[in-house]
């Protein structure tokens, strides 16, 4: 009886579990600033930028290489979805926010990451800003898009000030011409806003 | 002699058990993460501090609470940070306003070290500075919890003295533990070291509604900002079903321009629950929508700040005293104690209203000179998570406890653990549910056999207005290890604030056996 009832509760158990449990890979996207960069897990190579496919979730450290600059490395946590995915999901860099000294990775969509690869010549100042413009054009893009329909708005604001220009129309016509040639691509369009510049 | 033995083992476990807490609880400044070079190395150490204060000065501070979640122990009371409006506001947007918040870094550490760590020390916690826009995108977009943004009254010698302070501060790292050493804890301290404050630390508990209550005369009635996930409900709820039935990316349906920025918050607001890379069809939906928003002006924009909100928090300790009668027994006086994070009979101001935890509850009686015990729970929680239209999770409950059970002539403590999985829908509004729940309850009856009992369960929560709310429940209950006759059960459990303090509780019990019904007065514990 006591087994019959054992193996109800580990039943009852596993249906709870597996609406919680997705498998043991992830679909993922890593793109960077530079096209090509090598992508490690665990110190061992699984493709270029930008890459797409399944890493294992137990997986612990993603490393991005690329001769000229500097190497980026940043831990995962052995339980992705629930750490890692969670932590870096909610569009903050990962590791130390204030530390962007060899790199930085955030997430901006989905299972999609981007990782900011500094060049060795580059001054940390301008890597700096170019992240930090980047990082916010990317992550919000839905809603400068928002903001650009009224030619006014928190985000667009935010977007001007990060990127050193004034807040008036013409900056507004810039960004909404970006978008328009990114298609709405928010990679495309974060990129363009740096470049722009 | 056995018991010697026992006992010497036992403290040798718990030696080792705390080992742990002892050995980590030696941070030193000397080993804080990289930060700590960034600035050695690209700028000269004695200008640090006019560094620091030349990035982050301000002219206004703000104590941000952001709501509880149940999801996460370390924030399911809570979460405090502050804001600060720089000197120069005009040329910088609210979004990229300083936030300065304190928390563990959890990365690479797996969910079990990381609650045993929280709980008795180990994980490493420190300050961060980041722009606002993260923190709000961190809970109210992906989080769904509403915040709630504090004035701080500063001076400005206090002003400058909490900026010297964090920059004190924000080299070291500290031990962080859930309970104690917090966000909470470590902004207060930083609040009252700078208005010269002398506050004992509180040894076993800091939560953010203490801290709350604890600078209640420096605060200022709070901003709101509610969650993403809220603020759409509200807007559209017509235009979300509208959207689930004819714009998902497997149908081609493009939406006309007018709604397209709508669909598109609620269209990235789902992508972001599910968190799965999103196919070809969903990101160019996605980026058409923007082309869409961008050239159609729109009253859809989600404001940052415009409405003032009384904050209501309720204190996580209640206690009662009611009058209670039982199938065999007249008027009993009962009483009751619970501790937890929130119940279905607490206003909902702040906490989620389908979110329901509680760590210890106790009811006893008095009959016949004698005080029985009617209930005690060491864990309940009960997650319902409505199922509507844009948001789909699972119901679950896990409890731990006994209660006495009346059964024909007999009555017994039924101990065990009760657990639950099934489906909630707010198919009106989110102020009424519709729950169906499968519980399996494994308990021990009298003379310690085992049951497991197969109980179906339908309940409606009614939230009919800000003080009156009810719970009705059918459910039947069959002992699936005997095959026991199935017995019906109708419960009912109308609760009444009568102030903010103050709560009238009635519960009964029906089934075919008879009907038992408890009247409760119940005081918060502030």
């Amino acid at each position: 009886m006591f087994k019959a009832m054992l193996s109800v509760i580990g039943l009852f158990l596993l249906t709870s579990c597996a609406t919680i449990t997705k498998g043991s890979t992830q679909l993922i996207t890593i793109n960077c600033n530079v096209t090509g960069a090598h992508v490690f897990i665990d110190g061992v190579e699984i493709g270029v930028t930008p890459f797409v496919g399944e890493i294992k979730k137990n997986q612990e450290m993603l490393t991005i290489e690329m001769d000229g600059y500097q190497n980026y490395s940043v831990a995962l946590s052995k339980n992705l979805e629930g750490m890692f995915w969670g932590n870096i999901i909610t569009g903050g860099t990962i590791g130390s926010m204030t530390d962007f000294s060899s790199g930085a990775a955030y997430a901006y969509a989905p299972a999609s990451y981007h990782v900011e690869l500094i060049g060795l010549d580059t001054g940390y100042d301008e890597f700096e800003k170019q992240l930090k413009l980047k990082k916010f054009a990317m992550i919000n893009i839905s809603n400068i898009a928002l903001d650009l329909s009224n030619k006014d708005g928190q985000y667009l604001n935010s977007l001007f000030s990060l990127a050193g220009i004034e807040n008036n129309d013409a900056s507004a016509q810039m960004v909404l011409d970006n978008l328009n040639q990114a298609k709405g691509n928010q990679i495309v369009f974060a990129n363009l806003m740096c470049e722009n510049l | 002699m056995k018991s010697i033995i026992l006992k010497e083992k036992t403290l040798l476990l718990l030696g080792l058990f705390f080992l742990n807490t002892l050995i980590a609880s030696d941070y030193h400044p000397a080993n804080r993460l990289n930060t700590q070079d960034l600035f050695t190395n690209n700028y000269n150490p004695q200008n640090s501090w006019n560094y620091f204060k030349n990035e982050h000065a301000f002219k206004n501070v703000f104590l941000v609470f952001a709501g509880p979640y149940p999801t996460s122990p370390s924030s399911t009371f809570g979460h405090l940070f502050l804001l600060l409006e720089p000197v120069q506001s005009n040329d910088k947007p609210m979004l990229l306003w300083d936030s300065i918040n304190f928390s563990a870094n959890v990365q690479g550490i797996n969910s079990f070290v990381k609650y045993y760590k929280g709980i008795f020390g180990g994980l490493v916690g420190y300050y961060q500075i980041m722009p606002f826009y993260e923190k709000l995108r961190e809970y109210t977009f992906i989080e769904s919890r509403p915040i709630w943004i504090f004035p701080l009254i500063l001076d400005t010698i206090e002003k400058d003295l909490l900026l010297y302070y964090l920059y004190q501060e924000y080299y070291e790292k500290y031990n962080y533990i859930f309970h104690k050493t917090n966000c909470a804890s470590k902004i207060e301290s930083l609040i009252n070291k700078s208005i010269n404050k002398n506050i004992t630390e509180n040894p076993f508990i800091t939560s953010p509604r203490l801290v709350i209550m604890n600078l209640n005369e420096r605060l200022m009635t709070p901003y709101f900002i509610d969650s993403v996930e809220n603020t759409l409900k509200s807007k559209k709820s017509n235009k979300i079903i509208k959207f689930d039935s004819e714009f998902s990316s497997e149908n081609k349906n493009i939406p006309i321009k007018s709604e397209a920025s709508i669909l598109l918050k609620i269209l990235e607001w789902k992508y972001f629950q599910r968190n799965t890379l999103l196919n070809n069809d969903e990101q160019k939906l996605l980026e058409e929508l923007r082309l869409m928003a961008s050239e159609s002006e729109t009253s859809n924009n989600i404001e940052l700040v415009k409405q003032k909100k009384l904050f209501r928090i309720h204190a996580p300790v209640k206690y009662g005293i009611g009058t209670q009668s039982g199938i065999h027994n007249d008027h009993e006086i009962g009483f009751q104690f619970r501790l937890g994070l929130h119940e279905f009979s607490d206003n909902y101001d702040v906490y989620p209203k389908y979110d329901f935890i509680t760590l210890m509850k106790v009811s006893m009686a008095i009959r016949k000179e004698h005080i029985i015990l009617n209930e005690l729970w060491l864990f309940d929680q009960l997650s319902l998570n409505p199922n509507n239209v844009i948001s789909s999770y699972v119901s679950w409950r896990f409890g731990l406890g006994l209660v006495r059970i009346a059964d024909g002539k007999n009555e017994y403590l039924s101990k065990g653990m009760y657990l639950g999985i099934g489906k909630t829908i707010s198919p009106i509004n989110e102020k009424t549910s519709f729950s169906f729940l499968i519980n399996l309850n494994t308990i021990i009856e009298e003379k310690n056999d085992y049951s497991m009992y197969f109980v179906p369960e339908l309940t409606t929560l009614l939230f009919i207005n800000k003080i009156l709310k009810m719970n009705l429940a059918i459910s039947s209950s069959q002992d699936i290890l005997r095959n026991s006759q199935i017995k019906t059960f109708f419960k009912t459990n109308i609760v009444f604030d009568l102030n903010s303090e103050y709560q009238l509780d009635f519960n009964s019990i029906g089934s075919s056996i008879g009907i038992s019904f408890h009247l409760y007065l119940l005081k918060y514990f502030n």
